[in-house]
């Protein structure tokens, strides 16, 4: 085997981190960035550039540089809030088998994880290249509240990549392993997770190098993205005022906009206002100039609304949790988005401490997941110390490319242990329109349970179990996962059928279900067809 | 500290068979009078000494996939219990049910009475209860015999001292864990928790000589 690494898979931006001996090592990107935006350029010879060569040529090609690609894997293309997100796209999708989103690259159909694994095989040769030795394993991070199919998806990006997905990690989890490992000290930390494209807020009860998510929730359409539309929107709406020109039908002067509001939200985050201009912006043949000034009180005005759905959300946790803000001892931002001062403002009104800073937030879950890969990997020791230290650019100076460090061998391996839950219940459709739940929001995982159901009709041989996922009693009203079809039952009087539906969730938060005809011990076993996963060989 | 690969193993022989009998507390190794403190410590230690991540690599991918299912059945137990709430709406449904047989049996019955809150007397915590049991070859008598008493594991679970008859060979792994931490209570003098699982024990192997005689002698004392 060779090695394992872990990978914070990001909307945005992606690190890629290991565990060696002396603490977690960052492996570097051609131009020395620790940090490597999740782009793929698809160029017109057919080759692709991924990282930040990629950003670098959004602008000139808007329609063949995707990006945010994580908002869109494993998702129902369907589904009204993808169709949102659609909206403020340069680049085309369409719909594809099982209904999973299609990106179109001049008139080539490219699957999400097509696009997540060109992201995932340049880290990975990042990594090589600085370690001298071959990736073969790793370790990804995920959003708590990613789907089951969402999950898949990104495994299938791995396998696309020639990596071995040892395990999906929750990236709240992962942060708190960054956080908590090695400190031997009991906590309660929130984990507040404000990254590009989406939200997570978890609570953890550390105990003994035991990491156990008490409960989590989030919301996969709110991040720095919608903080950077907003700021686009405002400079969208001064060039109408001021140039009478209407960027918006525009995707390239949208997307010139949108990397402005980037650079003015990071500058917003240390000064109290902003004020410049933005050049290039072609119309009609002319480039144009736009002046803005935006001060911090305004962009708080701007996405309030946004950094108030994130302490909701933070309550919300807390009372499933069933604990008060005083039980938590610890506040561990994770996400470029944390550094928003409005972000950081509220956080400490809610818990009355400053939140923990000791470890960046945009490194803080890879390099959880790289302590995970190592512990997994059976190649992380105990006493090594956890302490990041400055990435090794050259592979003589790496400890791993001289083998196993002798002290290492002696020592105990270190096996911390993450208690991962279900990130919301799993439903089944009942008579009527409406549904039961078989698994709760918030239980431990790996979790298994099973309840029994019966036919709702005399002589009925066939049932049909609808899954869902979502909190809505109306089957409706939550979000499909699939169906599950029981056939050949005995024909009986209703209610005489009992049928058992088991639903298992492992290690990697994937769902599996099955039903089983109860009585005759005949055990119907089937599968469960997740709409929005990846079908393999697809486009 | 994690178990080895072959006591996972015996683990699982022992706890597939009846999977689906077993209450909540048999999947916590708790008794039922556990207080609603010790559900997440008891959740811990399986974690700690079982969590599938810890057999990744030591154990063929079928006997993993044997892991996760018995343990994600500990996760579900835990998910019930862990609230008081959660905790209550299980007992009403389990005293609704018919009691499942493992817990019908006197023993069981007798270590649902409250434990005694008085501490224990120095001289009891001073003496460990099962120094002097009677031999496991010793056949039980008729009376106790119990319901085809399944052959201990090769490799007992960890903890536990030196003893002149190896407990692990005198019950079955199920009453030993109890044994276990009737030791470890005793070692803090906690003798009435001790009994509890002794008592316990009793119920898990109702033909365990070892037991009853660490059972009468700690009553006695």
């Amino acid at each position: 085997m060779g090695l394992a690494v872990g990978i914070d898979l990001g909307t945005t931006n992606s690190v890629v981190a290991i565990a060696t001996p002396t603490g977690v090592e960052f492996a570097l990107g051609p131009a020395g960035e620790r940090v490597h935006p999740s782009v793929v350029g698809f160029q017109p010879d057919g080759s692709v550039v991924v990282g930040l060569d990629a950003k670098h040529q959004r602008v000139d090609f808007p329609a063949t540089t995707i990006y945010s690609a994580k908002r869109l894997i494993g998702q129902n293309v369907r589904t009204p809030l993808v169709q949102l997100a659609l909206t403020g796209l340069p680049y085309a999708v369409e719909e594809g088998p099982n209904q999973q989103p299609l990106i179109v690259i001049e008139g080539r159909r490219v699957t999400v994880p097509e696009v997540s694994g060109h992201v995932l095989a340049h880290l990975k040769a990042c990594a090589q290249r600085q370690l001298g030795q071959a990736v073969t394993d790793a370790v990804i991070t995920v959003p708590a509240n990613f789907t089951d199919a969402q999950r898949q998806a990104t495994k299938e990006a791995g396998r696309l990549a020639g990596l071995e997905v040892m395990r999906l990690l929750n990236e709240p989890t992962a942060a708190a392993l960054a956080y908590g490992f090695g400190q031997h000290k009991d906590e309660t930390v929130c984990v507040f997770d404000f990254g590009g494209g989406t939200f997570d807020v978890s609570l953890l009860a550390i105990k003994d190098e035991v990491f156990e998510v008490l409960a989590t929730d989030g919301d996969f359409f709110l991040g720095g993205d919608d903080i950077d539309r907003a700021i686009a929107e405002f400079l969208a709406a001064e060039m109408n005022r001021q140039l009478r020109v209407d960027p918006r039908p525009d995707a390239g002067l949208m997307t010139r906009l949108a990397i402005a509001a980037e650079e003015i939200k990071i500058h917003l985050s240390e000064a109290t206002a902003a004020e410049g201009t933005v050049d290039g912006l072609l119309h009609r043949g002319r480039s144009l100039s736009l002046p803005f000034r935006l001060t911090r009180p305004q962009l708080d005005e701007l996405i309030r609304g946004y950094v108030d759905r994130t302490i909701e959300l933070t309550r919300n946790v807390l009372t499933a949790a069933h604990l008060e803000v005083g039980a938590i001892t610890e506040v561990v931002c994770v996400g470029g988005s944390t550094r928003v001062p409005l972000v950081r403002r509220r956080l400490a009104e809610l818990f009355g401490r400053e939140p923990a800073l000791r470890i960046n937030p945009d490194e803080v879950v890879a390099q959880g997941a790289a302590i995970q890969a190592g512990s997994l990997s059976g190649a992380l020791y105990r006493g090594g110390g956890m302490a990041t230290r400055d990435a090794v650019p050259t592979a003589a100076l790496s400890p791993l490319a001289h083998g196993d460090v002798p002290w290492a061998k002696a020592a105990a391996p270190a096996r911390p242990i993450l208690l991962d839950v279900t990130p919301a219940t799993l439903r089944i459709a009942t008579a009527g329109g409406y549904s039961e739940p078989i698994l709760d929001k918030n239980l431990p995982t790996p979790i298994e349970r099973t309840r029994v159901f019966t036919t709702a009709h005399d002589q009925q041989t066939r049932v049909v179990i609808e899954c869902g996922r979502g909190e809505r009693k109306r089957f409706a009203e939550n979000e499909p996962l699939g169906t599950l079809v029981l056939d050949e039952l005995p024909p009986r009087r209703r209610g005489e059928v009992k049928i058992e539906v088991t639903f298992r969730v492992d290690t990697d938060g994937i769902l599996h279900v099955r039903a089983r005809d109860a009585d005759t011990g005949a055990s119907c076993d089937a599968d469960l067809t997740i709409l929005g996963a990846p079908t393999r060989g697809a486009a | 500290m994690a178990w080895t690969p072959a006591q996972v193993l015996a683990w699982l022989d022992e706890v597939e068979p009846r999977a689906d009998g077993r209450s909540h507390f048999e999947w916590l190794e708790l008794a039922p009078t556990a207080a609603p403190q010790a559900i997440q410590g008891a959740y811990h230690a399986i974690a700690r000494t079982r969590h599938p991540d810890l057999f990744r690599a030591a154990l063929p991918a079928a006997d993993l996939d044997r892991l996760v299912r018995i343990y994600a059945r500990v996760s579900g137990a835990y998910a019930d219990l862990r609230t008081a709430d959660g905790a209550a709406a299980y007992l009403r449904r389990v005293s609704a049910a018919a009691p499942p047989a493992a817990t019908t049996s006197s023993p069981a019955t007798a270590a649902r009475r409250p434990a005694p809150t008085t501490p224990p007397p120095a001289t009891a915590a001073r003496r460990p209860a099962p120094t002097t049991p009677p031999p496991a070859a010793t056949p039980p008598p008729a009376a106790a015999t119990p319901p085809a008493r399944r052959a201990a594991p090769t490799t007992p679970p960890p903890a536990g001292g030196a003893h002149e008859v190896d407990p692990a060979r005198a019950m079955n792994p199920r009453a030993l864990a109890l044994y276990r931490r009737a030791e470890g209570a005793l070692r803090t003098g906690d003798r009435a928790t001790a009994i509890l699982n002794i008592k316990m024990a009793i119920a898990a192997d109702p033909g365990s000589q070892l037991l009853r005689g660490a059972l009468a002698e700690l009553t006695r004392a």
